[in-house]
């Protein structure tokens, strides 16, 4: 059995007059420590997807098992030790704390566990020791997913999922961030999950996952994954 | 529907927490202040309704001489006068057969035609001249049909007095003439009147009408200042008219005639046997000596005092809440009112969607306010008064004015506030607005500057610490929300404090005796004691007593003229049943050549010990002086104590003791009522009357509690109030902070700890408030008290330290009641949802 199993997964809304697939019968599995890059247009599905497979919303019917941990039958509580202990969560807007310091934002993640990562070391690793003591609203974008990205990995999570984690920064920051990632999976070993629309990103990744209308077209593993920094777009 | 419309419309329906609040902290301060407002108005209306309808008499004439029909047939022509009708009135013990009215005392009163007319509220009016109608207030429908019965008690003049030894019942009825529930003292009986009963003329044999009532039927509010103008007028017109006629007769004598009138303490007039022959007199009084009359103004005027601060502050409260939401509102839609500005809608067009928005919120709150307010507090506060007056059902008074007055003062609130803050908002250009706002940036603050503290804060701890102070505004709306409903409630509370303990206190620590007896004018001390000490050998007991001299007087203040009760006494045992302290310190009896006063007498004329104090005595002008030995603490009325030498010095007589006060027993056992003592001493014809405290003490006590019930009221709307302020200010806290509270979900925070991560903060400001509204209370209730002041009772300013603990104790119940209110919202925030977008 994969680290991750996405069975038959159908999500519906039915905030609409409509009924809506959001997800409709999504299966695909990811081992572990693999870099996983889910593409598709927007409205595929991915978001819905992530967040299913975070713990932050439910399926309507089908499967998520992590390590062989049923997700999809947790209850709210069992959810929320979930997302504590296992997931690690960067999104797009970055979501810090405003009124914690950047050093106190990845702070407040570590002591949610047991066995954090040392939060002055991941400072140093993201490169923002300088900067610990500044607010948010003091730091730049690129900045602010830095800080995002070492409060995910604070936890130190099984896994970690990025919702467009570049999607509001410029071409060089994003980079940056994506590198960051990489470095996260290739040298830690970590499972990554990383959506993107930019099919661009798709040769930094041990595994592709396209979506399109809340189903997987296709399912590829990357013998060859090539550092972000050969990859142009 | 324009798109325009549909997104005001929406935002209410996608807001209706908010637009709830908006208009029910405005339906709240419109309908406490309009209500309360119009309360007394309501009460004088219904008053007023009942006494012109029941024609209660303007000008009460009583002439010792009385009044013969040829005299009434003249009065009747006096100008003003609409209708006379002479009267009397005669106390006698009976037993209502087959009811538990036995051996009452009663007041016998003659019905008169045109004036004081009974409205029935059972059966029917006396056809026959032994038929009677009964007190509805104290006597019930049982009673119709039932005869009563003049009973062998009552001495055989009394008895000759009744034409019949039976009346029959054939109604029960409210009197104009007893408006309240208090029935005058009696020289029968226990000295306490029951009920009155109403008699046709001709069911007595008197031959002498003491009194004339006269009905003028006046244009004039009951109560109003025209009619206080109106009847001085009138009076001085009647005085003249009336002792002219009167003096007519004066020429031929006064053979027979046996009256003589008296004023007793509360300024009813009573009409005593004598045994004299006296010069005849005429005394025209107006309504004002009518105890139901009067208290029913007065305690009109209670409410009246608490309407003029409390809305106030309910008003100041509701502009508060509604300008933080507003704000709160415009600041949320910055992008939206970014893209409309961009899409070309004016600012104008704009910023009336708030308008409408806080606008309908606030004209229907203003509106059910009112409507609900004026009906509520009157109708909620009459049947408080019910059980003292219950004459007629509240009529409702309605204000144009006030009304306009207070929706303004709303629409100010909310409508002027949305505007200035929109204003403020649009001022920025489109392309700046449709940008989010960044959020309140993290500040540091001054506590992690005390580093010692704040590293052995818990992490938290310190996170709530900095909310508290990040939202400067916030902080202050809530720290003044919960203080202000803090000082609401702790006045509320502590005015129980003021109000519970002084009767109990006056009648317990003060005025410490049990009875007193007044005994006819020659009646010689010796006497007084034996009839004293015969009590005590009847009834195996050693009561305490002293023998003293109680005059009436009138000081004449710079506010008003009060009426003081001087006792004056050389007993030596006068200090254990009428005690005096000052600051707590108990005093002996004031020296030789000195006067002690009661302490608001002291201070309303701003006397101190040391000063000269003037009274005067009688009605023909004559005055005395006296040095104030030391003022003592007082409650109820105005009192003066003096040694007998004093007294001598002082009025330049002879001091001769009156009346006898008795004590509980000497050993503190207790084991004769008061009411028995009292009666076997009465049988005494020496004894001119007699009064028995608890009687006085239960008068008081139901006065005050009626006063306790309109604070428990105010209690209540503090408490509604601060329920609304707590739970808009959460309700803000939380909808402005939905992406925090989404971002540590997804980091995994668990309930428990999702609604710590807000509500600790609140527990901060909640007890911050809490703190701040402590002096805030202090300072509101003394204000409070001074509003209610009454010439005659004296309230204590004290807020006992129950009372902070229950205030507290609301204020965390509303807390933890909000917080799981919210917490059950905050478990509804969707994670996914609230972290998709930029904003
Ligand atoms: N809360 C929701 N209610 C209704 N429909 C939704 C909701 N969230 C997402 N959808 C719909 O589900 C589909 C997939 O959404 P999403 O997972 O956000 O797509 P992606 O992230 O790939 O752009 C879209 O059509 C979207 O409109
Ligand atoms: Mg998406």
């Amino acid at each position: 059995m994969s680290y991750i199993e996405f069975r038959d997964v159908v999500k519906t809304y039915r905030s609409g007059t409509v009924p809506l697939n959001a997800l409709d019968g999504t299966s695909f599995h990811i081992e572990k420590g693999e870099l996983v890059v889910i593409v598709g247009q927007s409205g595929a599905g991915k978001t819905t997807l992530l967040n299913i497979l975070g713990g932050m919303d439910r399926l309507t019917s089908g499967s998520v098992l992590l390590d062989g941990k049923e997700i999809s039958q947790m209850n709210n509580k069992e959810l929320a030790s979930y997302r504590r202990s296992d997931v690690g969560f960067v999104f797009q807007f970055y979501n810090l704390i405003p009124n914690l310091t950047a050093y106190e934002n990845v702070e407040m993640a570590s002591q949610l566990v047991s066995d954090p990562i040392d939060c002055d070391t991941i400072l140093k690793e993201i490169g923002l020791t300088d900067r610990k003591d500044n607010f948010p609203a003091q730091l730049s974008g690129g900045e602010q997913q830095r800080i995002a990205i070492a409060r995910a990995i604070a936890k130190n999570p099984k896994l970690l999922l990025c919702d467009e984690p570049t999607g509001a920064l410029d071409y060089q920051t994003g980079k940056a961030i994506l590198k960051l990632l990489q470095r996260l999976s290739t040298e830690k070993g970590m499972t990554v999950v990383i959506i993107t629309h930019n099919s661009a990103l798709t040769a930094m990744a041990d595994r592709v996952i396209k979506l399109k209308n809340g189903q997987v077209s296709s399912d590829s593993t990357n013998p060859d994954p090539v550092s972000i920094d050969e990859i142009e777009w | 529907m324009t798109p325009y419309l549909k997104t005001t419309f929406r935002s209410i329906k996608d807001s209706m927490a908010r637009f709830i609040a908006i208009l029910a902290i405005i339906a709240l301060g419109v309908g406490f202040y309009s209500g309360l407002s119009l309360t007394m108005p309501s009460f004088i209306k219904t008053g007023d309704k009942f006494i012109k309808e029941t024609k209660l008499y303007d000008l009460r004439l009583i002439s010792t001489v009385g009044f013969t029909d040829d005299e009434i047939e003249e009065i009747s022509k006096v100008k003003g006068v609409k209708a006379v009708c002479k009267a009397t009135a005669e106390d006698v013990i009976v037993d209502v057969k087959g009811t538990d009215h036995e051996g009452e005392a009663v007041r016998f009163h003659t019905i008169t035609e045109g004036v004081n007319e009974l409205r029935l509220t059972a059966g029917r009016m006396p056809e026959k001249d032994n038929e009677v109608v009964l007190d509805d207030y104290k006597c019930h429908e049982e009673v119709l049909g039932k005869k009563v019965i003049i009973t062998d008690a009552n001495s055989q003049k009394k008895q000759g007095v009744f034409r019949y030894k039976e009346y029959t019942v054939v109604g029960i009825a409210r009197s104009p003439y007893y408006l309240n529930f208090q029935r005058p003292n009696t020289d029968v009986g226990t000295g306490s009147l029951m009920f009155f009963v109403y008699v046709p003329q001709g069911g007595l044999n008197t031959s002498v009408y003491t009194d004339a009532f006269i009905f003028c039927d006046t244009e004039y509010k009951t109560y109003s200042d025209e009619y206080e103008e109106f009847i001085a007028k009138e009076k001085k017109i009647v005085s003249k008219e009336v002792k002219q006629i009167i003096d007519k007769r004066s020429q031929e004598g006064w053979k027979g005639c046996l009256y003589s009138a008296l004023f007793t303490l509360n300024s009813t007039v009573r009409v005593l046997d004598g045994e004299k022959y006296i010069k005849p007199d005429l005394y025209v009084l107006g309504r004002d000596t009518n105890v139901g009359y009067m208290a029913f103004e007065n305690d009109a005027n209670i409410v009246a005092g608490i309407a003029d601060v409390f809305p106030v502050f309910f008003f100041a409260i509701a502009a508060l809440v509604c300008s933080t939401t507003m704000q709160r509102m415009v600041s949320d839609e910055r992008t939206q009112i970014g893209t409309m500005r961009a899409l070309g809608y004016s600012e104008f067009s704009i910023i009336m969607k708030y308008v409408i928005y806080s606008g309908s919120a606030s004209v229907t709150g203003g509106l059910l306010g009112y409507l609900v307010g004026t009906k509520l507090f009157p109708f909620v506060i009459w049947m408080v008064y019910d059980m003292m007056y219950g004459f007629a059902p509240v009529e409702f008074e309605s204000d144009f004015g006030l009304f306009v007055v207070s929706m303004s003062v709303s629409l100010l609130c909310s409508v002027g506030v949305t505007i200035v803050t929109a204003l403020a908002e649009l001022r920025g250009m489109p392309a700046e607005l449709i940008r989010p706002k960044a959020p309140t940036p993290g500040k540091r603050i001054l506590l992690e500057r005390i580093g010692f503290i704040w590293k052995k804060l818990r992490f938290t701890h310190k996170i709530s610490l900095r909310n508290v102070f990040r939202f400067k505004k916030r902080m202050w709306m809530m720290i003044i929300g919960i203080a202000g409903c803090t000082a609401l409630l702790i006045t509320g509370f502590g005015l129980r404090d003021s109000i519970d303990g002084i009767v109990d206190l006056q009648f317990d620590e003060i005025l410490c005796y049990d009875i007193s007896f007044t005994f006819m004018d020659d009646v010689k001390p010796s006497d007084m004691q034996k009839v004293k000490d015969d009590a005590d050998t009847h009834f195996g007991v050693k009561r305490k007593s002293a023998l003293l001299k109680a005059v009436n007087l009138k000081h004449n203040g710079s506010d008003a003229i009060r009426e003081v009760t001087l006792f004056a006494s050389g007993d030596a045992e006068v200090t254990s049943l009428l005690k005096a302290r000052t600051d707590g310190n108990e005093m002996p009896w004031p020296e030789d050549g000195t006067i002690a006063i009661s302490s608001k007498l002291a201070a309303k004329n701003g006397l101190k010990a040391g000063d000269m104090i003037t009274f005067g005595v009688g009605d023909d002008g004559q005055e005395v002086s006296v040095k104030i030995g030391y003022v003592f603490d007082n409650f109820i009325f105005h009192y003066a104590y003096m040694s007998d030498k004093t007294y001598e010095e002082v009025f330049g007589e002879r001091y001769v003791p009156d009346t006898l006060m008795i004590g509980g027993n000497e050993d503190g056992s207790e084991d004769v009522s008061d009411y028995d003592y009292a009666a076997y001493i009465g049988e005494n014809d020496t004894v001119e009357t007699w009064l028995v405290v608890n009687d006085l003490r239960t008068q008081f006590r139901e006065t005050v509690g009626k006063l306790n019930r309109v604070v428990i009221l105010i209690i209540g709307c503090a408490a509604a109030l601060a329920f609304i302020v707590l739970f808009n200010l959460n309700n803000i806290n939380i909808t402005e902070r939905i992406r925090e509270i989404a971002t540590v979900k997804v980091l995994g925070f668990n309930r428990r700890e999702t609604g710590a991560y807000v509500f600790r903060e609140n527990v901060l400001l909640v007890l911050m408030g809490f703190a701040a509204g402590i002096p805030l209370g202090i300072a509101l209730h003394a204000f409070v008290i001074a509003q209610i002041e009454m010439d005659t009772v004296t309230f204590m300013v004290r807020i006992l330290p129950p009372s902070y603990f229950y205030a507290l104790g609301f204020v965390i119940l509303f807390s933890v009641i909000v917080d799981l209110v919210m917490r059950r919202k905050m478990d509804r925030i969707d994670m996914a949802e609230s972290l998709k977008s930029a904003e």
